[in-house]
């Protein structure tokens, strides 16, 4: 690789903007961490106290933790298998026409507002043997009508099925990308050895679009450890806790609470477990190349 | 019903303006009272809202025409007198809230406001609840934001011991141009609705602004049709739930997912078991017209205690949370959950509407708010023949047939969810201070703002008038109730709170195991209210001191 | 054997589809329901269609038409316009300045590159929520309140670390004889990006800006905070808001609202899914 210090000028925007609207807010975030604050008090410096309370003392932070483990394992584990299959699927359809209405029409699914998925869930999910789709399928099959996301038992299964069938848009289009920059010689080199459909892929493709795989995993794990949308816009963290996550929490001391310094100090660990878990998918997941 | 002439000419803050009906006739009179009386400026204002009919009849006219003369000759003991216009330049005052349901009446006042000090604009904004919380934030923090707010207290009011929010201590001892200038402005105000507000370190940064009483919303016309008789009594209403179970209806549609009313009627059984003990946990009360009433059953007045208080009553074991007195309180809403909808504990606000409106549900849990949007909601999608009546039912009086409670009286629930804040940031001060004043006391003024006085959920309408009710629910609007709050203000713990109610409804805590954490949610709030000084020193150590 | 793997394959994407797209069958369905015949069957499809609710989500979200003024447009800013405004030059904001970072950390080495890339990388990982009010206070500081770019910089910044993330991974599997051949003929830094990395990286160019455009279009919190009580720069999802308070959601106008706001991101997304393309890499090398 060559070594050129002017490429560091194609940095200068990204920072700017970066360091003016990410950077500053964020270390003021981790500077607010060691105080204890409930806006409205002044500012009293309580060193490594909150982090303390939150590892030792508060009674949701572990069990939340919990919840988040067995949330983000199914949740990228959803990520990573379902919009890979789409993509494989899509990338070895002959006709270009169709595999462009194909890839299209699971892309357009996006446009639909996450609130509005999201009612369309609560409805399908509902309670009432009746107006629930889950229930009626159920009564198809001979069963009882459950309670899904409202019976404490259920819930958390129910948080992990919505969505179904997770095809998400965008982690699909980053493997079709990468499995349409495979060059045509090692595909013609791959059908003229005929190999199986199941070979084709394990051997040939998956070492190909590594780099894509490590993207979505980092990303998947990302947004499994900090994000809350769907439990929160689905359950609010009940009943009774059974759905509660870290991220929940975060928002909760950070904005319902006012306790701004616990929230910083709970988006810190947050921001730990993500830095560690990132960096050992870095190491473990190789690319040729870098790092 | 009001007379028809009164509705139009409905006299507002005084003789200061009227709204009168279009009408040459009308005219000419309000030139000659305005002559009569030493006004100068426009000070009638015109009937802007919608309901004005499109041909005022003759009769009206004339009727307001005599009206107007005759209050222009005789001086009425409750006029304020000339308000002098402020001498400003052209000032905005901006109101930022979210009750959206006030919008069109807010907005006549101001207009009226304008007439009578044109130099001040007033620029009301809607602004949704989720975003609320945000924008208080953010622009309080920044000393950007509007002069007044609508806020959730008295969470959002936290925001006023950092110095962001105006104390209306100092305001409230000074008279109210537009009411009694004789009068200091803090006795104008309901007593209870000044309580609802306060703070619990005693002091009042926002004015009480959006009252809700909650009640049982029932389809009267299905308990016609079945010959149902209003319950009053607890076993009334189990026998009217047994029947109405038995056919077919879901007696009650019931929100057991956190929220407002849920807090609210948790917190008034709690109040009403422990309402016998009131004088002893309340014992700095000195005012005896604040008690709560111990004889009269619809006696729900009180003044909510203070840090002190409850640190005494907890500390000497009166308020005992694992006591029998609360596990009662839980026995009596288990007996009642029985005839809620299955799954109760975790259904959200809207599907107890939504299960009233399918016909399913005989009555749901809700604010006097919503009666009004429930009735239109019911006219605007049922066809004619299919409508039904709403009306409303005070909570069931939940132990007069125990006679170890006999003042747990829980008939009603109520209080002022929202206030106004007024933010001072630095540009909020001499002048623009005093114009955000004089706005709020011109809309604070009784005869403008019924909502705080008379608990109606129109700004300017009178009381309810035409929603069919049971004569005691109207009884206590009047008496505009405050409550003791036995259940932790603080945010935070109030959810810790309900969780372990969830969690008991459903069967994932034994009573003890619940009492045990219920003892812990009141022990962690005393103790934070020790540690911001809440709780005066020399009783902490009075109690403490003699533990160690 | 092939037969059937071929016919399993288009069944399974058949199922695939029909099932990921169920929601946006709904949010049209609902659309034309009142709320009761919602609350009754929310899956049977609307037996007497209300497009009355479109009327409705129309006027608030664009303008009133019933006093149509051809200068409603420019003056007050309808809420798809301003939606649309700020989704656009964050999408080019994003991809210009991110691809130009990625490029340089995926073809160059220079001091601190490592540092730089894991600094940039943890943006990533930093909770959104914390970091509200402080964004606030360095807008509020730029003079930028209530204004479209108060929307617009922020969006460019909080999508650079995604987007450098996923060029350098793409722009990392062009290769490197190109780059050589070019560096050769005496082709600069800004010459390779713009002749080779750039449009060898299209599709994921594409992939980026949909995910920022379907961002910047549903965001909520943020425009409220920003645009406050100023009515002429309300977003799509802010208008939105007339249509609920708390104890009433009229479910038919917010799914029509939703529908109709979404319609020029349809087409947006289709025109640019066009230049998601396979086989120029491929070809490029044989020449």
């Amino acid at each position: 690789m060559k070594r050129r210090n002017q490429a560091l000028l194609l940095l200068i925007p990204t920072f700017a903007f970066t360091a003016t609207f990410i950077y500053g807010p964020f270390l003021l975030a981790f500077y607010n961490a060691f105080f204890s604050w409930e806006e409205g008090e002044y500012r009293i410096f309580v060193g490594l106290g909150n982090f303390r309370h939150l590892l030792f003392e508060d009674y949701l932070f572990w069990h939340s933790m919990k919840i988040m483990a067995i949330l983000s394992v199914t949740y990228i584990a959803k990520v990573m298998i379902v919009p890979m299959l789409a993509a494989v699927l899509i990338s070895r359809v002959g006709n270009a026409r169709l595999r462009g209405a194909y890839r299209n029409l699971i892309v357009i699914a996006l446009i639909v507002p996450s609130v509005a998925v999201y009612m369309i869930w609560r409805q399908i999910y509902h309670p009432d043997g009746e107006l629930g789709l889950a229930n009626r399928l159920f009564a198809l099959f001979g069963l009882e009508p459950i309670a899904w996301f409202r019976d404490p038992d259920t819930a958390l299964l129910t948080i992990i099925l919505t969505g179904f069938p997770w095809a998400s848009g965008v982690p699909m289009l980053i493997y079709l990308a990468g499995l349409q920059n495979i060059s045509q010689d090692v595909k013609e080199a791959a059908t003229i050895d005929g190999v199986g459909p199941l070979q084709r892929f394990f051997r040939m493709e998956l070492p190909l679009i590594v780099g894509q795989v490590r993207l979505i995993a980092i990303l998947s794990v990302i947004s499994s450890v900090q994000d809350f949308v769907g439990v929160y816009l689905l359950t609010r963290g009940g009943p009774a806790g059974t759905t509660y996550v870290p991220g929940l929490l975060m928002f909760d001391y950070a904005i319902k609470y006012n306790q701004i310094g616990m929230g910083c100090a709970l988006g810190v660990i947050l921001f730990l477990i993500v830095l560690t878990l990132t960096l050992f998918i870095h190491r473990f997941v190789r690319t040729e190349d870098y790092l | 019903m009001r007379p028809e002439w009164q509705r139009l000419v409905g006299w507002r803050a005084g003789p200061v303006y009227a709204v009168l009906p279009e009408s040459g006739l009308v005219d000419s009179c309000a030139a000659e009272w305005r002559r009569l009386r030493g006004f100068k400026g426009e000070h009638m204002i015109r009937l802007r809202s919608e309901k004005q009919p499109e041909n005022t009849s003759v009769r009206i006219q004339v009727i307001a025409a005599i009206m107007l003369l005759s209050s222009a000759c005789g001086k009425s003991p409750e006029a304020p007198g000339n308000i002098a216009p402020l001498k400003t330049n052209i000032t905005q005052i901006s109101l930022v809230h979210h009750v959206d349901w006030y919008e069109e009446d807010l907005n006549v006042l101001f207009g009226a406001y304008h007439e009578l000090q044109p130099t001040v604009v007033v620029k009301q904004t809607i602004f949704p609840t989720q975003g609320l919380e945000y924008l208080l934030r953010t622009r309080l923090l920044t000393n950007s934001a509007p002069e007044i707010m609508g806020c959730q207290p008295p969470k959002d009011t936290l925001f006023g011991s950092a110095g962001y929010l105006l104390d209306f201590e100092t305001v409230l001892d000074r008279p109210n141009p537009y009411v009694d200038p004789s009068k200091p402005w803090r006795d104008v105000f309901p007593r209870q609705a000044l309580e609802m507000v306060r703070q619990q370190d005693g002091r009042i940064f926002c004015l009480p602004y959006d009252r809700a009483d909650y009640g049982f919303l029932y389809n009267a016309s299905l308990f016609e049709r079945l010959g149902l008789d209003i319950p009053e009594t607890w076993g009334e209403w189990m026998a009217t739930c047994g029947r109405l179970r038995a056919e077919g209806y879901v007696p009650i549609a019931w929100s057991g997912e956190y929220s407002a009313a849920a807090v609210n009627i948790a917190r008034a059984f709690i109040d009403a078991s422990f309402r016998e003990l009131e004088p002893e946990i309340n014992y700095k009360t000195t005012n005896p017209d604040v008690r709560y009433g111990l004889e009269d059953q619809f006696g729900d007045l009180g003044e909510r205690i203070d840090p002190d208080e409850l640190y005494r009553a907890y500390k000497t074991g009166i308020f005992d949370p694992k006591g029998e007195r609360m596990q009662f309180v839980f026995n009596k809403f288990a007996e009642l959950s029985q005839h809620f909808q299955d799954h109760w504990v975790t259904a959200d606000g809207y599907e107890q509407a939504d299960m009233f409106l399918h016909g399913k549900a005989a009555c749901f849990v809700q604010g006097t708010y919503a009666v009004d949007p429930i009735r239109d909601k019911i006219r605007k999608e049922f066809k004619p023949e299919e409508q039904w009546e709403v009306s409303i039912l005070p909570i069931p009086h939940f132990a007069e047939e125990n006679p170890d409670f006999r003042l747990g009286v829980t008939r009603t629930v109520g209080g002022f969810g929202d206030g106004l804040v007024c933010s001072v940031p630095s540009s909020l001060k001499g002048e623009r201070l005093d114009i955000t004043l004089d706005v709020l006391h011109y809309m604070f003024a009784p005869e403008n703002y019924r909502a705080v006085y008379e608990g109606s959920p129109k700004v300017g309408a009178p009381l309810y008038e035409d929603i069919p009710c049971d004569p005691g629910f109207k009884r206590f609007w009047d008496r505009a109730p405050a409550i003791l709050g036995l259940v932790p203000t603080e945010r935070q713990l109030q959810d810790e709170w309900y969780l372990h109610f969830q969690a008991y409804f459903l069967g994932r805590l034994t009573w003890e195991e619940l009492a045990d954490r219920l003892d812990h949610v009141y022990e962690e709030w005393l103790t934070r209210l020790v540690r911001k000084r809440q709780v005066d020193p020399r009783l902490v150590e009075a109690f403490e001191g003699g533990v160690s | 054997m092939n037969r059937v793997y071929g016919a399993l394959k288009h069944v399974t994407l058949v199922l695939l589809i029909i099932l990921t797209n169920y929601p946006l069958y709904f949010m049209l369905q609902t659309s034309l329901k009142s709320n009761r015949e919602m609350r009754e069957d929310f899956w049977r499809l609307p037996a007497d269609p209300i497009w009355e609710n479109y009327a409705a989500a129309f006027k608030s979200i664009l303008f009133d038409y019933t006093q149509f003024d051809w200068l409603c447009f420019i003056k007050t800013g309808a809420p798809l316009f301003n939606t649309m405004f700020v989704a656009f030059w964050s999408v080019c904001g994003v991809i210009l300045f991110a691809s130009l970072a990625a490029f340089a950390f995926a073809r160059y080495d220079f001091i601190l590159k490592k540092p730089l890339y894991y600094v940039l990388l943890s943006l990533l990982m930093m909770p959104i929520v914390l970091i509200m009010v402080p964004e606030y206070v360095v807008v509020k500081s730029l003079g930028l309140l209530a204004t479209r770019f108060g929307l617009i910089l922020p969006y460019i910044a909080g999508s650079q670390a995604l987007a450098v993330f996923m060029c350098r991974t793409f722009f990392e599997q062009i290769p490197k004889d190109l780059f050589e051949s070019a560096e050769i003929d005496g082709a600069g830094m800004l010459r390779m990006y713009r002749h080779i990395a750039a449009p060898l990286s299209v599709p994921v160019l594409v992939v980026i800006g949909l995910l920022v455009c379907v961002q910047a279009w549903n965001d909520y919190i943020w425009p409220l905070v920003i645009v406050g009580s100023d009515e002429a720069l309300y977003t799509v999802t802010i208008a939105m808001t007339a249509f609920q308070n708390e104890y009433n959601i009229e479910f038919g106008r917010l799914m029509a609202g939703f529908a109709i706001g979404s319609l020029p991101l349809v087409i947006l997304i289709l025109s640019m899914l066009r230049y998601f393309i396979q086989g120029i890499t491929s070809g490029a090398l044989k020449g």
